[in-house]
């Protein structure tokens, strides 16, 4: 077993008795448990890792960590794969499969590499230029070849077969980050008492201290973060989150976080997700997300060995592997002078320092040891094919060239304040650290320790995540003892800025992940894009899944270069959520497929299943749609005999999906007087009446029934759609508006199973059941309850059909018994259950309206209905209904169509034209809501809208769909289409 | 004569997914549900309730535990009441407010889950957003909430906690339970 190249021989958080098998493009390699795949790769000398965006150039790893811009890889494979996965973070297991993305055939063959000849022709915001014309070329050839071209890695393009789950956490103190200032600030806020939550998006606790050498307390910076770490999870009230990343930050204290619970896993365990999208509500949060290390644009910074210093130090220390064999390192300040150190220390050549300082301190010297080192002078290009080979050095004295295979690179540190600025902060320029600092207005009760607020040594760090632990504990209610403070070196980290080498004389990148060079910069402010939010759009810097982590500083501070102006000046964009790429299943969770929303079923949906019936989603409802028997066909033939058997037997259909509302009180005859158009406060006990409830604005908000079970107890029911929103209405009446009336209510919708029991031979089958229910006992509209076996059953005399009929109310855990009753009841009667398709047909053909045409544009005029608005009282909506637009003659108003060809099947949604009339929007007359076959009329038929309606019965019109190609010929009619004298209806 | 069977919410979709070591589900059988809706007249009310179930409620998120009845406040006065008696419970509450306050039968609304074992709040936490350690949902505490959008109200029990959920949503509503219990061995008892 190899354990690669690269890998040292001592040393590292990797636990060498534990070798991991992987393959990357096809290649068996091997790697240690505590590797990252970007360590294991390195390790074992694969340098390139894939191929930029743009130019397919070839790119290697930059950086150990989430602001990764280059090495994205396919994880997996099959369904499970993965595309833009960062190999530096993506956390080594045995089996794992990775692939090289954005190249063809191969990594290192590369056609579309070709791109790079054509560097010109792909400059910044070359879209907008190129591609306009012929313009018919856009859609079939143009866009398409771009998106060939374009793209970061493939969708699996199936089920991903994993699941996904969201989850809420609570806390008093909320700590961002697991390095030194994270680590002490949750230590202190713990021992507090405070429940304290620890994210880190890392495997390992410690951040930046995984990756250096120094001490704190007399011992190494990693242990001492592994036992503050041991004492944070024995703590209680503490808890530590690991591969969990803090994405967002919302209002109230609330905060987003992604928990990679099985990404480092083959396959998920049994009954684990592979994320956990978590929403955090503290009380108060500590923001120590530390600081991210800037590259420095020269030519050729894109090179496979270019990597920053920072980066350097960790694969050297945690991960123990050689960034190369001969390395050098280019910076602008002390702090990267470690790096010199470190390799040293571990045994690499250490071919040259390039400090583009005139001047460095002699113990920030003495790091490089006897390396040569080379002050005021800078890499002006970096050379090689396929990784790099040479460097060209600018110097005062003139350009040399340098062999080296890797090279360590460091423009400065740039605290990570992304999240501080999710609601709407903006950061501060600070020169001295040349960079961006916190905000001045952080989001309540958020505040930043470490290196994110600037605090750029292990000391300071330490120091400021203590204090800052203890205020937020404070801040939520406790009260922090001040504890000694953890001895720590106090290193230096001077910085000059540096952000181009001008006398760089190749491509030279700003940022990598989009391919955004320094010349791009140059053209997008010759050509006025001058402001950052506009550099950022027509250059696309910082807009890739690295968000720009390592572009951005750099871009802004070229910008003000360009356009003469100061950094601060100039500013910078504002972060956004998410922090991290969250894939869409972390946001959906479960809500996947037929669970993409919770589904209610009706009290019989068994006993309708059984009935083989075919269910229709009605809103959150899943609905008995029709009932198919044998030798039908087709659906049509299945509703036109369960509605023929209403108009000739009897039918039942549960109908427990219709709004119901208790209403207790003294005055609710007077409050229903209130709410509805019409009169209520009359209605005896015992009966019930159909109303229309009007909105504010005097357009009709919904209609049904209500039954006065006793003096002072009355039962509502609503259409299904709006059974909610009726009870807010309610409510809203009930408490703001009339507060003084004794007036209670309960929802009972799910309470009570209802069914629709309609047609002639109705009363025969309730009367197996309850007895006596002729016109004396329970007459039309009446409202009665009897005793079912013991258990109290409602019985409504209501018709939606024109039939005969009642409705019966069971409590809904006796539903599915009652619908066996039913048909038990029905036999010899032609009982037949019927669906939702049957319930239209039957209330088209008697021109009752539903939910197509109280669409919330129409007025009870509108509907055939203004007789039912009182003129002897108050209601909510009277004063708008009678607006003059409302009550204009021209308004399309309800009638009845039919096809003078009666075979034709007109659709709803169609629109009026008169006859020979253009089809402009100025000839339209109205349109079509709902269309039925009508069994019994054996022709289709419709309701709608139309001018004038009631005085047009008779004419013909034309039905125009454009949409859905319908062209008819239609003659106006009645809207009641059978029984219009309703006969039939106390039949 | 007609004898209807009651079938409750969760009926035939309780299905264990593991041993039942981390959490358990128990669906009570027998129990009544109803809404309370206090009168005009709260001073007679709040008497009434004193003398006949020796409970004084409060119109707030409290539970009060009574030995034959749990009284939810799920908005200002109203309580959800809940207790054995099955199809009778709220006709026997009916008599016993008679003229003080209503009451609406819900024995058929809602479906009832114990969720016990010492993982119950982590299951709860992957769908319910409710702070439910000890010091901020206290022991009579109780939350009208949601799970996955589906209605829920939630208070403690010994062990754990009880959900009173739509019957409607029950399907739903189990394989949110199902899904999110299965990593602690969700059992049935």
């Amino acid at each position: 077993m190899s354990v690669g190249p690269y890998r040292l021989p001592t040393g590292g958080a990797i636990d060498r008795a534990q070798a991991l098998s992987f393959r990357f493009d096809g290649t068996s390699l091997t790697g240690f448990a505590g590797d990252t795949l970007a360590s294991a790769l390195l390790a074992n000398g694969h340098r390139v890792v894939g191929r930029s965006f743009k130019y397919h150039r070839p790119r290697g790893v930059l950086t150990a960590g989430p602001e990764e811009p280059n090495a994205l890889v396919e994880l997996r494979s099959g369904a499970r794969r993965e595309p833009n996965t960062k190999a530096t973070t993506a956390e080594l297991f045995d089996g794992l499969e990775a692939a090289s993305q954005n190249r063809w055939p191969s990594l290192r063959f590369d056609i579309g590499a070709a791109a790079r000849l054509a560097g010109s022709a792909a400059s910044a915001g070359f879209y907008y230029k190129t591609f306009m014309w012929p313009a018919a070329f856009w859609e079939k050839v143009y866009e398409p070849a771009i998106r060939r071209a374009a793209g970061l890695g493939r969708a699996s393009g199936v089920e991903d077969p994993d699941t996904y789950e969201k989850a809420f956490a609570f806390c008093d103190v909320l700590v961002i980050g697991g390095g030194p200032a994270g680590l002490i600030a949750a230590l202190t806020a713990g021992r507090s008492g405070a429940r304290v939550i620890l994210c880190d998006e890392d495997f390992v606790l410690g951040g930046r201290l995984n990756a250096e050498r120094t001490e704190i307390d007399g011992q190494p910076a990693a242990i001492w973060a592994a036992a503050i770490a041991t004492e944070l999870e024995a703590l209680p009230n503490v808890r530590v989150m690991r591969r969990t990343a803090v994405v967002g930050v919302y209002d109230g204290g609330t905060y987003a976080a992604l928990e990679r619970v099985a990404d480092h896993l083959l396959e998920p365990p049994f009954g684990q997700p592979r994320q956990r999208f978590w929403r955090i509500v503290a009380k108060t949060a500590v923001l120590a997300t530390g600081a991210v290390e800037r590259p420095i644009v020269f030519g050729g910074n894109d090179k496979p060995g270019v990597m920053m210093a920072g980066a350097v130090r960790t694969y050297l220390n945690r991960f123990s592997v050689a960034p190369g064999r001969r390395v050098a390192f280019f910076a602008n300040n002390d702090d990267a002078w470690t790096t010199a150190a470190d390799l040293r220390a571990a045994g690499v050549d250490l071919v040259a320092v390039i400090d583009s300082r005139a001047e460095v301190a002699d113990h920030i010297r003495a790091k490089a040891g006897n390396a040569r080192v080379e002050l005021s002078a800078a890499v002006a290009d970096a050379k090689g094919g396929y990784g790099l080979t040479s460097l060209q050095i600018a110097t005062p004295k003139g350009r040399i060239a340098l062999d080296a295979d890797a090279l360590a690179v460091s423009g400065g540190w740039n605290p990570q304040l992304g999240l501080a600025t999710h609601l709407g902060g903006k950061p501060q320029w600070s020169e001295r650290h040349a960079a961006f600092l916190l905000p001045a207005d952080l989001p309540a009760g958020l505040t930043v320790a470490g290196a994110a607020n600037g605090m750029m040594t292990t000391a300071e760090a330490l120091a400021d995540g203590a204090a800052k632990g203890a205020t937020a504990a404070d801040a939520a209610g406790f009260t922090a003892a001040p504890a000694p403070l953890p001895r720590a070196s106090d290193e230096s980290f001077a910085v000059a800025p540096l952000w181009q080498v001008a006398a760089s004389r190749t491509k030279a990148f700003v940022d990598f992940q989009n391919d955004v060079t320094a010349s791009d910069l140059a053209l997008s402010v010759r050509e006025g894009f001058t402001s950052v939010e506009h550099l950022k759009r027509y250059t696309t810097l910082g807009m890739a899944t690295d968000q720009g982590r390592t572009s951005n500083v750099n871009g802004l501070a070229m910008l003000a270069a360009l356009t003469g102006r100061g950094i601060a000046e100039t500013g910078a964009t504002r972060a956004r959520p998410p922090e991290r790429p969250v894939a869409f299943g972390a946001l959906a969770g479960l809500h996947r497929g037929k669970h993409l929303k919770p589904t209610r079923l009706t009290p019989s949906h068994r006993w309708a299943a059984s009935e083989g019936a075919v269910f229709i989603e009605a809103g959150p409802w899943l609905r008995a749609q029709w009932y198919p028997r044998p030798g039908e066909k087709t659906w049509l033939d299945s509703v036109s005999r369960e509605a023929a058997a209403v108009r000739s037997a009897v039918g039942i259909c549960d109908v427990s999906t219709l709004g119901k509302i208790a209403l207790f009180g003294r005055d609710v005859g007077a409050f229903l007087d209130r709410v509805y158009c019409n009169t209520f406060s009359t209605l005896p006990v015992g009966k019930l009446r159909y109303g229309l409830m009007l909105r504010e604005d005097g357009f009709v908000m919904d209609d049904g029934t209500t039954a006065r079970l006793s003096e002072n107890e009355w039962v509502m029911s609503t259409t299904t759609a709006n059974a909610a929103k009726v009870m807010h209405h309610l409510e809203l009446a009930r408490q703001v508006l009339w507060p003084q009336l004794d007036v209670r209510l309960a929802s009972v919708t799910e309470q009570w199973a209802q069914f629709a029991i309609a047609g002639p031979n109705a009363r025969a089958l309730l009367e197996r059941l309850l007895g006596d229910v002729s016109d004396e006992v329970v007459p039309y509209l009446a409202a009665r309850i009897f005793d079912l076996g013991g258990i109290p059953a409602r019985l409504f005399r209501v018709s939606f059909s024109g039939e005969r009929a009642y409705e019966i109310a069971v409590p809904a855990q006796y539903g599915d018994a009652l619908a066996h009753e039913l048909m038990w009841a029905g036999e010899g009667l032609g009982v037949t259950p019927y669906g939702t398709e049957a319930l239209g047909v039957l209330r088209i053909e008697k021109g009752h309206v539903a939910g197509n045409e109280l669409n919330g544009q129409t007025t009870a005029r509108d509907l055939g209905l203004g007789k039912m608005m009182s003129a002897k009282k108050d209601y909510i909506g009277r004063v708008m209904a009678a607006r003059p637009a409302l009550i204009d003659p021209d308004r399309p108003m309800l009638a009845g169509f039919r096809a003078v060809d009666p075979t034709k099947r007109p659709r709803a949604g169609a629109h009026f034209l008169k006859i020979g009339a253009p089809e402009t929007p100025e000839n339209d007359e109205g349109y079509l809501t709902s269309v039925a076959f009508s069994p019994a009329l054996n022709r289709w038929i419709g309701l709608g809208f139309i001018k004038r309606g009631p005085e047009r019965v008779g004419e013909r019109i034309r039905a125009y769909d454009r949409m859905q190609g319908g062209d008819l010929e239609l003659e106006i009619c009645a809207p009641v289409f059978v029984d219009p004298e309703g006969t039939r209806v106390h039949g | 004569m007609v004898d209807l069977a009651a079938r409750s919410a969760f009926d035939g979709l309780l299905l264990p997914i593991g041993t039942g070591q981390g959490v358990t589900v128990h669906e009570p059988a027998g129990l009544g549900v109803a809404t309370i809706l206090a009168g005009p007249d709260r001073a007679a009310f709040a008497a009434r309730v004193r003398d006949m179930f020796a409970a004084t409620l409060s119109s707030g998120s409290m539970h009060i535990a009574t030995p034959a009845i749990s009284f939810l406040g799920t908005s200002r006065n109203v309580w959800l009441a809940v207790g054995a008696g099955g199809s009778t419970f709220a006709a026997d509450l009916a008599r016993s407010l008679a003229g003080v306050g209503e009451v609406a039968d819900q024995s058929g609304a809602y479906g009832i889950l114990d969720l016990t074992g010492p993982n119950a709040m982590a299951v709860l936490a992957k769908g319910l957003p409710i702070d439910l350690d000890s010091s901020a949902f206290a022991e009579d505490a109780v939350a009208v909430s949601h799970i996955e959008h589906i209605g829920v109200i939630v208070w403690r029990i010994p062990g754990g906690f009880r959900l009173a959920t739509p019957r409607s949503s029950a399907a739903s509503f189990w394989h949110w339970l199902s899904a999110s219990a299965a990593e602690y061995e969700l059992g049935v008892a």
